[in-house]
């Protein structure tokens, strides 16, 4: 049974529905990613699960208990959850030591002094904060609050980890270490973790599998692979990765592939729901990869060049034809003012 | 699910706290006689024996033209005040500041006493007047005088919410109408103005609903010639008719309050939009100063003026009063001068224990209702329960209810409800009823204080475990501990200078200095009346000192 599940959530501020039966579950020692555009509702249904929010429908339990079930009005109160929960301002209290902050959540469960000290030591010793138990918040760097907030809803042993865009604050570089540092520790820990996200690439680096979020229901629910490979909706397969959209008219379709016209361009990509010749079609193109191919070979376009631009490892071009532009990657530079550009059947999606 | 109860039943016991007094006035207005008496029956005669008593209709008039001047003059020069200080290069402005705050926390009785003892006949200015030009051209007892006098010591509020208003708008605004030619005044009136407009009006209802409230000025300054107030009126039937006539004081505190509430309604109406209406210009601005040129000490000049008016003229009067034992056209102070008058506060049982009280009452008595603020403030904490909006309308009750009349209540229920009816002449009675009269006032800063902690905070603890007990103990009260200090000493203060509130709740053993101040002044005891006035302004000139060095911000 997965640690945490949870099953179709309903919410609204007022009169606006914000969650319209979100569900997913995450199983011990896996990372789940609640990923989606900004406002799509990601870090209400992460408060919601802690219980910081109440949803009129829907059922979340933890470690096969229910702790919320909105048929049989029963909603636990977020201290009797035990959930950790990182919040995206880090939420460090300010009068409070690191060591204090981390301990907090020991002393309320009347631990003994000695075993806090050993606990809180340990917590703070795998985070590499050994030095630094003394300190207050506003002494640390963004990095190191970063990793007070985790240790603190470390320190009590959740089963079930829950974060908000815990690497947003971070810079860049900091960023990635996080990441992976993040990763293996959960992993370690044999916890179930859910973190939201807005970012792709930070989903698809740290999650086993991503729940996408889009306006308050879930566009897909899988593993990354899943989602970037077998995208099953015009929402999934353009919101991942980075993408050429186009619209036109379907003008052939079988065989699980179909080829769309637009004005012009013609593409043909795998089909991501039945689509049928005649009817209207959009089609999603992977940016990363197109490229240019020798003349005669299958899914290509003539195309025209207009600009190129020297990015240090490779060189940028935007080809043109009609109304449609493209930007193709290429590894040295291009002499030829039109050639034939690739783009190949695997990487398009046609809804 | 968490539980609400007992945010419920803190709003309940704050309900009724507010209510019964309002509900016991409603009843009480209705009856023949006192409510506890058994001859008292319903009627509603009572309305119609006030409504008929010229008394009631010259108090109404002279209350509202006091009220309607005090608008007319301190709003103007309030605004003006504000912005000299905010906007200008008047020079004197960091010391100035503090000085503005006196007359906003020193006793009105302090000050009326100050007023007599300096230009009343034969105070101090009247006399050298006299003996330099002649006969004194002014008469402190007369209306116009009251009317200044009211209007210059309420210059101080305006120009809290003006200047508050001012710090907001940002000064490129003028900067930019200056470059594009405007001269400095025209651009205070054109660019700036219309932008702190609201907070203007703001405090012209805030300074006309002060102006039905006023009780210790008028009583000193009016009295004499038997020009009341509606508060002096009502002050009036206690005495007057042999024996307290409650059903007329009640039909009285009515009437007030009809005129009171709705400006309090009307205040918070605008307050909220004023609000909204700042907030688009965001945050403080570093603002660059309009130079006045050879006009900044001008400004200054008038700035002195009003401060000698309302600060060094009372003041001086009071403290050279009560250094000698009598004072008049012919007396030389070397004759005269004493420390008796200072020797009697120590002596004098009654002023001793006035003194003490006043200190134990605005200390422990201060920290008492910050706890019960600080309970309310929690239970309606992020509480999104319909009963906890009730309370935040609930709470303009005390507010539209002069001290005088909440200390009247107090004083009623204690007598009412047999188990409180041998502490009706205590100083819990004194203070349930100060802790009713600054119930909104005490609630709105413990209420701002506890929403400067982050929400994120607060939850936290919540998901780390901490139920909403530990959560208040743990996270709101240290995080909001500054706040709430910053109250505890604004209670004292105005504890200290309270002294409408007790007139009626006054006893054996519970003297303040405020009531004893009101009852030497009743007794012609002007000798102590004068060191006892300004021991009173010591103590709250030692407050003022101190939160200005802790830091804390008067104009809350
Ligand atoms: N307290 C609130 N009251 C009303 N609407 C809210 C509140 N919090 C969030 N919303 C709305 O709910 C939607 C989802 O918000 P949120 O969960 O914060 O999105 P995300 O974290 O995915 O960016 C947004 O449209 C937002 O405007
Ligand atoms: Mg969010």
């Amino acid at each position: 049974m997965p640690e945490l599940v949870v099953e179709n959530i309903h919410l609204k501020y007022g009169a606006v529905e914000v969650l319209k039966g979100a569900s997913f579950a995450v199983e011990k020692g896996q990372i789940a990613a609640l990923l989606g555009p900004s406002g799509s509702g990601k870090t209400t249904l992460l408060r919601t699960v802690a219980g910081l929010e109440r949803a009129y429908k829907g059922r979340v339990s933890v470690s096969g208990k229910e702790v919320f079930d909105g048929s049989r009005n029963l909603d636990l109160p977020a201290e009797k959850r035990g959930l950790g929960f990182v919040f995206q301002s880090y939420a460090l209290w300010p009068n409070r030591t690191v060591f204090d902050n981390v301990a907090y959540g020991l002393r309320l469960r009347k631990v003994a002094d000695a075993e806090v000290r050993r606990k809180v030591g340990q917590v703070l010793e795998v985070l590499g904060l050994g030095h630094l138990h003394e300190r207050y918040p506003s002494q640390l760097s963004g990095g190191q609050q970063q990793r007070v907030a985790i240790a603190r809803s470390l320190a009590y042993d959740p089963a079930v980890l829950l974060l908000d865009e815990p690497l947003s604050n971070l810079d860049a570089k900091l960023r990635d270490e996080a990441r992976a540092f993040l990763k293996e520790l959960i992993t370690r820990e044999e916890r179930a973790a859910v973190i939201v996200t807005h970012d792709q690439i930070e989903a698809l680096a740290i999650a086993d599998t991503i729940v996408l979020l889009n306006g308050g229901v879930i566009a897909q629910e899988g593993s990354p692979e899943d989602l970037y490979n077998r995208p099953t909706t015009l929402f999934t397969a353009d919101f991942i990765g980075n993408n050429v959209r186009l619209a036109g008219k379907v003008i052939a379709a079988g065989d699980g592939f179909a080829t769309l016209d637009c004005d012009g361009l013609q593409v043909t990509g795998r089909m991501g729901q039945p689509v049928t010749v005649g009817q209207g079609g959009t089609a999603i193109c992977r940016m990363d990869k197109l490229g240019l191919a020798v003349p005669g070979e299958r899914d290509t376009v003539e195309m025209h060049r207009t600009t190129t631009m020297f990015l240090g490892e490779k060189w940028e071009h935007v080809y043109r034809i009609g109304n449609h532009s493209l930007r193709v990657l290429t590894d040295s530079a291009v002499g030829d003012a039109t050639s034939p550009i690739r783009i190949p059947r695997e990487s398009v999606w046609i809804f | 699910m968490r539980s609400d109860l007992w945010r419920n039943n803190i709003v309940l016991l704050t309900a009724l706290f507010i209510l019964a007094p309002v509900g016991l006035i409603l009843w009480q207005s209705f009856l023949t006689d006192a409510f506890f008496s058994a001859r008292a029956n319903p009627t509603a005669d009572t309305y119609s024996f006030v409504l008929s008593d010229p008394g009631f209709w010259d108090a109404l008039q002279n209350t509202v033209i006091l009220s309607a001047g005090m608008v007319v003059i301190a709003v103007p020069l309030g605004s003006l005040l504000a912005f000299l200080m905010v906007r200008t290069d008047m020079p004197g402005r960091r010391w100035i500041e503090p000085a503005i705050f006196l007359p906003l926390f020193m006793s009105p009785m302090v000050l009326a006493f100050g007023y007599i003892v300096s230009i009343g006949p034969s105070g101090f200015w009247s006399t050298w007047w006299q003996q330099t030009f002649g006969a004194p051209f002014w008469n402190v007892y007369s209306m116009p005088m009251l009317v200044l006098v009211v209007a210059l010591t309420h210059v101080p509020h305006v120009y809290i919410y003006v200047a508050t208003a001012l710090r907001t708008v940002p000064s490129d605004l003028e900067e930019a109408a200056r470059v594009a030619g405007g001269a400095p005044l025209t651009v205070a009136m054109k660019v700036t103005l219309p932008l702190v407009w609201p907070s203007i009006a703001v405090s012209a209802v805030l300074v006309a609903f002060l102006g039905f409230e006023l009780f210790g000025l008028p009583y000193v300054l009016g009295d004499q010639d038997g020009r009341l107030v509606l508060a002096t009126y009502l002050y009036k039937f206690n005495t007057l008719l042999g024996r307290p006539a409650y059903q007329l004081m009640a039909v009285v505190v009515i009437f007030i309050m009809l005129v009171t509430l709705p400006l309090v309604m009307l205040q918070r109406r605008m307050l909220r939009s004023a609000q909204r209406y700042s907030t688009i210009g965001g945050k403080a601005t570093r603002s660059h100063a309009v130079p006045l040129g050879p006009w900044k000490w001008v400004a200054l000049a008038g700035v002195m003026i009003w401060l000698y008016a309302v600060v060094l003229l009372p003041l001086s009067g009071v403290a050279l009063r009560s250094f000698v034992t009598t004072w008049g056209p012919l007396v030389a102070i070397r004759d005269v001068l004493t420390f008796d008058n200072y020797h009697k506060l120590a002596d004098l049982p009654l002023i001793r224990r006035s003194i003490v009280n006043t200190l134990l009452l605005a200390f422990v008595g201060g920290f008492a209702s910050l706890c019960v603020y600080a309970l309310i403030g929690l239970a309606s904490h992020r509480s999104q329960a319909k009963s906890t909006r009730v309370l935040d309308f609930l709470v303009l009750l005390p507010r539209a209810m002069p001290g005088i009349v909440a200390g009247l209540v107090v004083f009623w229920i204690f007598l009412f409800v047999p188990f409180l009816k041998p502490w009706v002449a205590s100083l819990v009675a004194m203070w349930v009823a100060y802790t009713l009269v600054w119930l909104p006032f005490g609630l709105r800063l413990v209420s701002n204080s506890f929403g400067q902690v982050g929400r994120e905070l607060e939850e936290a603890a919540y998901v780390t475990g901490a139920g909403q007990a530990r959560v208040a103990r743990d996270v709101i009260l240290p995080l909001a501990k500054h706040g709430l200090l910053a109250a505890w000493l604004l209670a004292f203060l105005l504890y200290a200078r309270e002294y409408s509130t007790g007139i009626f709740l006054m006893g054996q053993g519970n003297e303040v200095m405020g009531t004893m101040l009101v009852s030497l002044w009743n007794g012609g005891n002007i000798d102590v009346a004068s060191s006892l006035a300004v021991v009173n302004t010591l103590v709250i000139a030692g407050g003022i000192a101190l939160a200005l060095r802790l830091g804390v911000r008067l104009d809350a």
